[in-house]
């Protein structure tokens, strides 16, 4: 290292890492009060920052452990029996609506509904419509099937949704106008 | 007895009513339900005992 000086209070200075200039002032004893009192309301602020951290800390701890004890309630063989016996309810009211689906549409648009994921039928209109197994329905428009604007009720399992459509388009078809794009 | 097939939320509900009673629910849900008897939607039914008839809830159109 070398240094070099470039007037009172300014050196250059020549290392391995660069080269740089170094300046020095003197520091009056009223720079030095104002740098300990700037350096003291910095320190506390940091303080207080620390305390506001520690707080939103506090806060987060306190709100894992809430979690963890709802999660651990929530998570009892007496509740898992019971999200257990929800799904067997569940499936069994499908059960019932695939048969009374089927029982409505007819053995073989059933099957075809099956195996094709959609069936087809002539309504009121003379006209063909598609339904397939999601709910959706189309209109025969020359060679084009358009979708249906159909407000789903939230409420019906889906083949009881689909029995619905069934039902409705067949008899009231121009009830049910185009979707718009 | 009337056997009426209710389509809702719990799939459908199977219940059996007088005739008095089926008519009744005719007047109440019309508007809201079709009433479909031998898969077809009647307008008016002329009820006897041991009709089967099935409401299908009234699907809006967008």
């Amino acid at each position: 290292m070398s240094e070099l000086a470039l007037g009172e209070n300014k050196k250059i200075a020549i290392n391995n890492r660069g080269i740089f200039i170094i300046e020095t002032s003197k520091l009056n004893p009223l720079s030095i009060v104002k740098l300990r009192s700037k350096f003291q309301t910095r320190i506390l602020s940091l303080r207080a920052n620390i305390q506001d951290l520690q707080i939103q800390i506090n806060q987060k701890q306190n709100e894992i452990y809430t979690l963890e004890q709802k999660l651990k309630e929530l998570s009892t063989p007496l509740v898992d029996s019971i999200i257990e016996k929800e799904k067997e309810r569940l499936r069994q009211i499908y059960e019932k609506a695939q048969a009374l689906l089927k029982e409505t549409v007819g053995d073989l648009a059933y099957n075809i509904l099956q195996e094709k994921g959609y069936f087809k039928f002539k309504a009121n209109d003379g006209i063909l419509y598609k339904v397939n197994k999601y709910g959706k329905i189309y209109r025969q428009t020359g060679k084009e099937w358009k979708q249906l604007c159909i407000i789903r009720p939230s409420n019906l399992p889906l083949p009881d949704f689909i029995l619905s459509l069934f039902v409705n388009i067949r008899e009231n078809p121009k009830k049910y106008p185009l979707r718009r794009r | 007895m009337v056997k009426i097939k209710k389509l809702g939320p719990e799939g459908h509900e199977e219940i059996n009513v007088s005739i008095e009673e089926a008519r009744n629910m005719i007047e109440a849900e019309r508007g809201r339900y079709l009433v479909v008897k031998d898969g077809k939607v009647v307008r008016e039914v002329v009820l006897e005992n041991d009709e089967e008839l099935m409401f299908v809830p009234i699907i809006g159109g967008g």
